[in-house]
């Protein structure tokens, strides 16, 4: 597999050839997904589409400077988070808080934005210790206490409940006091 | 706020994005939040934070991003190099369907088609606020999203067809469709619809209608699209009244084709 370098340089430079590479490699997989996940072809397609400009708006008027995991890896998760901000928006209807979006551009770069926000909330989520990491996923995922207590041999739901509190906190604190909070918020 | 302000705070947000309340609950928490800035501030950190882990949530509507952040980032994709990007791209998605199926064989084509209907759509939505049902048909009449018949190669004649109707020769595809439906009993959702749309474009209401009848009628997932449909045939004979009593009929199933799309024609009609 080429290195990331390789396709974002593509990617930024317009490279016909390594675009091809790119949706030759990445493509078939987020198909697939929108595909389980009550979408189109076409949707899957303009989903990709969005997740290129978006790389290259992020590394050329945003901090991004290259991408850490796999660029696999990266197009995957970009692809998901798009095509879930996509379901949610088809979905809320008279929402009064639905902002009125007028141009594609804009919406991309809400989109963009959002996606940065995700990504500082699974940072701080990962940095925590494995402990709370576990315990906190689990919670997040809604799995009730009482098998919470199962799982992690917790000896009663008071000390599930209070280890989700404490590692709760640490999370949002961390999150709150990251500079890019202050600035996105 | 004292910690146990604060507790108190996180065991109901909990509690609510975790599904454990119920239904009379729920209402009163969010009454709750409607009222308390502080509750409503933490509570969109909580459904961030859910976001994380729950893959049928995002967080669209918890997290407002800065005004000049996206006017930045949104100056960008209206760049040169975003654009140029853009159509790169939109080549190269062209030769690979080309290449690996024989499914939405005009990539270009839609893609075009797509941005000037996005460029036509975002003129008409800021220039007109009163609408004309005339001004609001040429909103919807872009046919940009129709299902692709391409797909059924043993069918060529179809794909003939759908080709005809996207270079906008109407008349030809109106004949084609018409030959094709002849002497067959079971039809396509997807053929009808082009063959109404060919009606409708060549001012053939009465036959429009009946193609459209024919899907709503038909018992298929796709049915719902010929209340969509209908209504736009209303629409461009100006006929309002009847317009609206079809796009209510899709209001009453949010899983109904255009959903919100006809939820938004019908304020602009009232």
């Amino acid at each position: 597999m080429k290195n990331n370098e390789y396709f974002i340089d593509g990617i930024l430079q317009s490279d016909e050839k390594v675009i091809t590479d790119i949706y030759t490699n990445f493509f078939p997989k987020c198909l697939k997904f929108v595909l389980h996940n009550k979408g189109q072809q076409m949707d899957a397609e303009d989903i990709f589409q969005k997740v290129l400009m978006q790389i290259s708006a992020r590394i050329r008027c945003r901090a991004l400077k290259t991408i850490n995991s796999t660029f696999e890896a990266y197009m995957f998760t970009a692809c998901k988070n798009l095509w879930r901000r996509e379901l949610n928006k088809r979905k809320r209807v008279t929402n009064t808080e639905v902002k009125e979006l007028v141009s594609e551009e804009s919406d991309m770069a809400y989109a963009l934005l959002e996606q940065e926000r995700w990504e500082l909330f699974k940072e701080k989520l990962e940095k925590l210790s494995d402990n709370c990491k576990e315990v906190l996923m689990l919670f997040l995922k809604k799995v009730s206490y009482a098998d919470i207590v199962v799982q992690l041999s917790y000896s009663s739901e008071t000390v599930a409940r209070q280890r989700v509190f404490k590692c709760k906190a640490k999370l949002i604190k961390n999150v709150k006091s990251d500079e890019r909070f202050k600035n996105l918020i | 706020m004292d910690t146990n302000h604060d507790s108190t705070y996180h065991d109901q947000i909990d509690a609510y994005l975790r599904d454990e309340l119920s239904a009379e609950d729920r209402t009163l928490f969010e009454q709750l939040l409607q009222n308390d800035p502080e509750l409503l501030k933490e509570f969109k950190i909580h459904e961030e934070l859910f976001a994380q882990m729950d893959e049928s949530a995002w967080i669209n509507d918890s997290f407002t991003p800065d005004i000049e952040e996206v006017k930045e980032v949104e100056n960008y994709f209206r760049s040169a190099e975003a654009k140029e990007l853009e159509d790169t791209i939109a080549k190269v998605q062209t030769n690979y369907q080309k290449n690996n199926t024989s499914f939405l064989k005009n990539r270009l084509f839609f893609s075009i088609l797509a941005a000037a209907s996005v460029a036509i759509f975002v003129v008409l939505y800021t220039v007109s606020s009163s609408n004309s049902s005339q001004d609001l048909y040429a909103e919807y009449n872009q046919w940009k999203d129709l299902p692709s018949l391409t797909s059924r190669s043993d069918e060529s004649q179809l794909a003939k067809g759908q080709q005809l109707f996207e270079q906008k020769k109407y008349d030809e595809s109106y004949i084609l469709f018409k030959e094709y439906i002849k002497g067959k009993n079971k039809l396509l959702p997807s053929v009808l619809i082009y063959s109404g749309l060919s009606a409708l474009e060549l001012d053939k209401y009465t036959e429009a209608i009946s193609y459209f009848d024919q899907i709503i009628n038909s018992n298929t997932i796709d049915q719902s699209k010929g209340y969509w449909y209908k209504a736009l045939v209303y629409l461009k004979q100006d006929q309002k009244d009847a317009a609206v009593k079809v796009l209510e009929i899709i209001l009453k199933d949010k899983q109904n084709y255009n959903f919100n799309k006809a939820h938004n024609l019908l304020k602009k009609l009232q």
